[in-house]
């Protein structure tokens, strides 16, 4: 029996973030998903600055609760992972995720969503798109033991954490000065 | 699973190193090689979707041959057939005219390693033909930077990470260049500033300290207006101006008496105190970067903006010659023979030379030749019918034509005007040596896989096609058909590109990507003195050529721009699913002004047009654009180019294409309208 | 017999020390002398503290105390009666190095004031305990002799006491692990959760059923990290006061509990949770955490491999409970609030639109105060005499608003049926799903 209860999470800083898409891409290139699948999604946000969301690994995943085959499990390093031999694309954990992770996978016909890249992980290589981003902007954690001061729970645009309590830090955007023509 | 190394062959400052992971001879995935500086282990999203570019539903497997041109009546042809058809075409217009004038290539730089040289190897083999001569794309400010320097190489990109300060004018590294930004905001996280100039608020804008907005095509004005207060503060190199400048009194004169800081913040639209912010960023005594993207020469004034800005850079950031650096880019290649572009014609007994179009006006000048005309045209590595401009021009050259071959791994806009179209493999199924004009990184690229059905390399078609050529009329082409790929290579790693990348065979580069050595600042580059900002020819009182007020451009109020996208170079890229999620329809941004100027809502469909054609779009209305300037993304199923014509710069030098200076309206959509 | 003096040095009785002649460093003649008693020592901490205390007190012929940091004695030897620890000179307020120093201190032997010295036992910089001996009318002299080994065996204690603390961590792991994997649905074998458990001695052939307790707003970049293991350490201590083995794990901003059942009477253990909760609350209550403490209670479950729906249960009657302000939740309590929570959040907005849209939007256009007023009459079972108390709002004003309310709604407030819509719809707004 393994001995550590860990807490993966992703930690994201806005202030790096410049929305090049390396992420979303290198997420596919990983995992070869469907064009339609997108495991991770950068949007943009206010103020011209970029969001970059996956599964968020949740502490109380809504999927966990809602799917009624019980087809995910919170492994003891804290991912989220969904059996698709399990899965039978009934799509309420779709819905039920604040943050789209859920994916419908039209090839399938079932769920899937982002496993943080466990086999990597367990090879010791950091997930696809944390190794991808060249600034660093995403990176993953320890979130059981990691703690940095100025780290937030949310940043505005992201959505409410209160029910599932996702696995995700934030570092926000620092002010800038810009003058537009009149 | 194999694992080659590769580089991304792509027209991008970055020429990433690449890694290739394959199983039975497929490509599994890609990563970026950690070996490589530069990008250091990581690609870009067009990077990362090489699997959806490699095995695309829309890729050409085959030789193909369309009868008639343009009908989309295609036929499966072999290889064999192909050969023969062209040449045939070749020597039955080298009887007709008595030289090879009458044959002539277009290509340009879809793919930019040494090894694609092969198309002008091939064409000067057989001796006097038609070329294009120039560079669309960054002459101009080229040719301004060794005016300014003297010489074209900066310093290592990645030392931007040291500086205290980056100023940026006019490019915008977020979308063409994403493995800069982490050097930049290496520096910034460490406190430096970073200073965005530029008419479009850019994403590289978005994550600046300082954005500071401009007209299009003013930053000369900008340039001289700071360099005008920096001296009137007196927070300038003296020393620097009094042992390495040559012309410091000149420009002293020229800026007491015509540079005008009212007219400054008039024609740049931006405010004095916003200016001095900018000096006082000039004049810290701290290391500071300069970098002029390529957006600033692409308008008429864009040789003297970038003198100015130069000048600028040096006379501020007590500059010595480490401090000063002035990115624009690196001419890596200059280092290497390049025996395919380099190869020698053989002589021609009446023919002495081969004949030379400017490239960024091709269609019109080929169209005008005579004696004889251009009767046939192989295109590779570009897609003009969707990049050049003057689309009118290329109809009417096409119908002279005789016969058009394209090259491509899909089918472009061009390749749908061809008669025959021969499919190209990818930089997985061939190899190469790849330098980049950003970095100073040289790179071998393997070959990983088998060639996609029937694909092949540029340098295999040409050896291919003059062999076939030299059977039919012995000593026809002088190519030596027998080297192969790595035997190029070989020719290319002459004794001095060997010492400075620090290589001894092939085998180190198989190891890992090589950096170039950096120059100590030898006595010749020290020597050098610098050449500030001057008017230009005496006599000729223009400073600055200003956009003129003649009854078309009342018409036509509003400048376009056409930036690169996020997910695309140019057209490359378009058919790839994971770049293109939503089904993407050519959108035109376009100012608040600009919209209630013409009753325009956002998500309308509007249309653009001048004189020379006229676009369909939805509008997306930004409330950062410049009044009157109106944004559209490069490519596209109806390319944006064809409201764009080139006006040929009054001096005789090559330039780039002025993209920028054209003139459009924009109106909401009628269904029914001539 | 070699006796020590303060500074630590050995003194050497004549016999063995080193002749005056031979005063060069030479390893063959001055070889290193360790002498017996600390070997002994070292041999005891073996056996532990109770070993370290045991054979100091031989060594010294005094009463030996080791206590914790609050003067729980852990271990004593030849303490003839009963002693307590009254007041320590320098009470170790600034702890710097590893090494304690030794001062003096008073104790109580059955109630006469004695003598004593004491020495921090330091680990990791922070006070772990302390060591005493009891002196009687000693000279100033004696003390000073003594000081040095004193400090040792504290040394020797502090190491021990590390073994321990990582040999629990250790245990604590592979127990959080599998209760972990309990609270996730991880483990399908009931015998092999079975057996696990007897590791610890819980009983999963018992029915157990999850507790959940919260930090409100917890913000994990600030105290409440600290406020979290201190409550933990006191929901435990509750659960060994009241006989249970404690099976309880820590997650960021909650402690999940897993609480065995103590019979078959629903209402009976209902009792004995909500006594439970209450003993927490009280004790959070000295630590000025109760305001923030919410809880929330999963229904039972006999076989445990199936306790992870009793934790989400938990968690969704933690929940309702923030929401509707019920202070002890469980989710067996819950009625319409737990099927609305877990409805289709497309279908309760529809259902809510369709029920009090209108009204609604007749309140945004006219700023009126209908909606309000009517969430005050479903809330007080649509008894106008309390509603108009309630909201201090004269009878007939109350009868006017609602029939501007039927109006709008073109539907009669007297229907059983209308009132259960009306309801249902007030608690979805309350569930935040709109």
């Amino acid at each position: 029996m393994r001995k550590m209860v860990k807490q993966m999470g992703f930690v994201f800083n806005v202030d790096l973030c410049f929305g090049c898409m390396a992420c979303e891409i290198a997420c596919r290139n990983e995992n070869q998903t469907d064009s339609t699948v997108r495991w991770r999604k950068v949007s943009r946000l206010i103020d011209d600055t970029f969001l970059s969301v996956s599964c968020n690994h949740c502490n109380s995943p809504e999927c966990f609760r809602v799917c009624p085959e019980n087809a995910f499990t919170k492994r003891g390093d804290g991912i989220v992972h969904i059996n698709s031999d399990l899965c039978t694309g009934c799509g309420l954990c779709i819905e039920a995720c604040p943050y789209g992770a859920p994916q419908y996978d039209p090839v399938t016909q079932k769920a899937s969503k982002c496993h943080m890249c466990y086999p990597r992980q367990d090879r010791g290589l950091p997930p696809a798109c944390v190794e991808s981003c060249s600034t660093e902007a995403l990176t993953f954690v320890d979130l059981n033991t990691f703690c940095d001061k100025k780290m937030v729970g949310t940043i505005p645009g992201f959505p409410d954490t209160r029910l599932t309590n996702p696995s995700i830090a934030f570092y926000p955007a620092k002010e800038r000065n810009r003058y537009f023509l009149k | 699973m194999e694992i080659y190394r590769h580089a991304c062959p792509r027209n991008c400052f970055s020429t990433c190193g690449m890694l290739s992971y394959i199983e039975d001879g497929k490509l599994m995935k890609v990563s970026g090689d950690a070996k490589h500086g530069y990008n250091q282990g990581r690609l870009c999203a067009k990077g990362y979707a090489y699997t959806q570019y490699v095995y695309n539903p829309y890729r050409l497997k085959h030789p193909i041959k369309q009868t008639p041109r343009g009908s989309g009546n295609w036929e499966r042809i072999s290889w064999e057939e192909a050969y023969d058809t062209i040449a045939d075409k070749i020597l039955e217009l080298n009887k007709r005219y008595g030289s090879n004038l009458a044959s002539g290539y277009n290509k340009f730089s879809g793919n930019i390693g040494l090894l694609h040289y092969a198309v002008e190897g091939m064409f000067n083999s057989i001796g006097p033909h038609t070329k294009p001569i120039g560079n669309p794309c960054l002459i101009t400010g080229e040719q301004a930077m060794r005016k300014s320097f003297g010489q074209m190489n900066s310093m290592m990109p990645e030392k931007m990470a040291k500086m205290n300060a980056i100023v940026i004018w006019g490019a915008n590294p977020a979308v063409t260049n994403v493995h800069q930004m982490k050097f930049i905001l290496q520096a910034r996280q460490k406190g430096a500033k970073l200073i965005v100039i530029d008419p479009v608020f850019t994403r590289t804008a978005a994550t600046a300290d300082i954005f500071i907005q401009i007209n299009p095509g003013t930053d000369g004005w900008l340039a001289l207006g700071a360099a005008k207060l920096l001296i009137q503060s007196e927070s300038y190199d003296q020393e620097f101006v009094r042992n390495q400048t040559v012309n410091w009194e000149e420009f002293h004169q020229y800026v007491n008496e015509q540079v005008d800081l009212h007219e400054v913040c008039r024609q740049t639209g931006i405010a004095l105190d916003v200016i001095c912010e900018l000096v006082s960023i000039y004049s810290m005594a701290e290391p500071c970067a300069t970098w002029i993207g390529f957006g600033i020469q692409r308008n008429v004034n864009g040789g003297k903006n970038i003198s100015a800005i130069n000048t600028l850079a040096v006379l501020g950031c007590h500059s010595g010659q480490e401090n000063r650096c002035v990115y624009y880019s690196h001419s890596g290649i200059d280092d290497f023979p390049v025996n395919l572009l380099n190869h020698e014609e053989p002589e021609h007994p009446i023919v002495l030379h081969s004949r030379e179009i400017d490239i960024n006006n091709f269609a019109e000048n080929a169209s005008k030749l005579v004696d004889p005309p251009l009767k046939l045209l192989w295109i590779a590595l570009r897609n003009p019918l969707s990049q050049d401009q003057d689309f009118q021009a290329w109809e009417s050259l096409m119908n002279e034509l005789e016969l058009i071959v394209t090259v491509d791994l899909f089918m472009t806009k061009s390749a749908e005007m061809s008669d025959i179209v021969l499919p190209a493999a990818s930089h997985f199924e061939e190899m190469d040596l790849n330098v980049s004009y950003w970095h100073h990184w040289l790179s071998i690229n393997e070959k990983a896989i088998p060639p996609y059905y029937e694909a092949k390399s540029d340098l295999q078609i040409a050896r291919e096609l003059m062999k076939k050529l030299n059977d039919r009329s012995p000593g026809f082409s002088n190519f030596p058909s027998e080297r192969e790929p790595i035997d190029w290579i070989r020719m290319e790693l002459t004794p001095s590109v060997k010492k400075l990348y620090s290589v001894e065979c092939i085998d180190d580069l198989l190891e890992g990507p090589r950096l170039r050595t950096e120059e100590v600042s030898n006595s010749s580059s020290s020597s050098f003195k610098f050449r500030l900002f001057s008017q230009g020819n005496k006599g000729t009182s223009t400073h600055f050529i200003n956009r003129r007020k003649t009854d078309v451009e009342e018409s036509y109020p509003f400048q376009l721009l056409t930036p690169q996208s996020l997910l695309k170079i140019h057209s490359q890229y378009e058919t790839m699913p994971w770049l293109n999620q939503a089904a993407e329809q050519e959108v035109v941004e376009l100012s608040e002004y600009a919209a209630e100027k013409n009753g325009i809502m956002e998500g309308d469909k509007v249309e653009l047009f001048n004189q020379n054609g006229k676009i369909a779009a939805i509008a997306r209305i930004s409330r950062f654009l410049p009044q009157k300037v109106i944004l559209v993304k490069q490519a596209g199923k109806n390319p944006i180019n064809r409201l764009i014509v080139h006006r040929p710069q009054e001096n005789k030098e090559k330039s780039s294409m002025n993209f920028y200076d054209s003139s459009v309206n924009i109106r909401k959509w009628r269904e029914k309208n001539g | 017999m070699t006796s020590i003096v303060p500074d630590g040095t050995f003194i050497y009785d004549e016999g063995e020390r080193p002749s005056k002649d031979q005063k060069g460093m030479d390893l063959v003649e001055n070889t290193f002398f360790v002498p017996d008693y600390l070997h002994d020592l070292l041999v005891a901490s073996e056996k532990g503290l109770k070993g370290i205390c045991a054979e100091l007190a031989s060594l010294l012929s005094f009463p030996v105390i080791i206590t914790d940091p609050l003067f729980n004695q852990l271990a004593t030897e030849q303490v003839v009666n009963k002693v307590e620890i009254n007041y320590i000179d320098n009470q170790y307020r600034e702890i710097t190095g590893d090494k304690p120093a030794v001062v003096n201190c008073q104790l109580t032997s059955d109630g006469v004031p004695t003598k004593g010295i004491c020495s921090a036992i330091i680990l990791d910089g922070r006070l772990r305990g302390y060591l005493f001996v009891q002196i009687d009318e000693v000279s100033d002299e004696t003390i000073a002799r003594i000081h040095s080994i004193i400090a040792y065996a504290s040394s020797l204690c502090s190491l021990e006491l590390r073994k321990k603390l990582e040999l629990k961590q250790e245990r604590q792991q592979f127990k959080e692990a599998f209760i972990y994997d309990l609270l996730y649905g991880n483990m399908k074998q009931k015998d092999e959760i079975i057996s696990y458990g007897n590791i610890w001695g819980w009983d999963f052939t018992q029915s157990h059923t999850i507790i959940v307790f919260s930090l409100v707003d917890f913000d994990y970049y600030s105290e409440d990290q600290k406020r979290i293991d201190s409550m933990f350490f006191l929901i435990e201590r509750v659960l060994i006061e009241s006989n249970l083995k404690p099976i309880a794990m820590k997650k960021r901003g909650e402690i999940v509990v897993i609480y065995q059942i103590p019979g078959e009477e629903m209402d009976k253990n209902e009792y004995v949770i909500k006594e439970f909760i209450q003993r927490v609350m009280t004790q959070a209550e000295i630590m000025d955490m109760n305001t923030r403490i919410a809880t929330g209670i999963g229904r039972e479950s006999t076989n445990p491999e199936e306790l992870y729906k009793s934790y989400q249960e938990a968690k969704v009657a933690y929940e309702v409970g923030l929401l509707l302000n019920i202070h002890t939740p469980f989710f067996n309590g819950l009625g319409l609030e737990r099927i609305l929570y877990k409805h289709d959040l497309q279908d309760v907005k529809e259902y809510y639109d369709h029920t009090l849209g209108k009204l609604e939007k007749y309140d945004q256009v006219h700023g009126g105060e209908l909606m309000h007023t009517l969430e005050f009459y479903a809330a007080n079972q649509y008894d106008l005499t309390k509603t108009a108390e309630a909201l201090f709002l004269h009878r007939n004003t109350l009868r006017y608003r609602f029939k501007k309310v039927e109006e709008i709604l073109d539907k009669k407030l007297d229907d059983m049926n209308v009132r259960l819509n009306i309801t249902a719809a007030f608690k979805i707004r309350q569930l935040r799903k709109i």
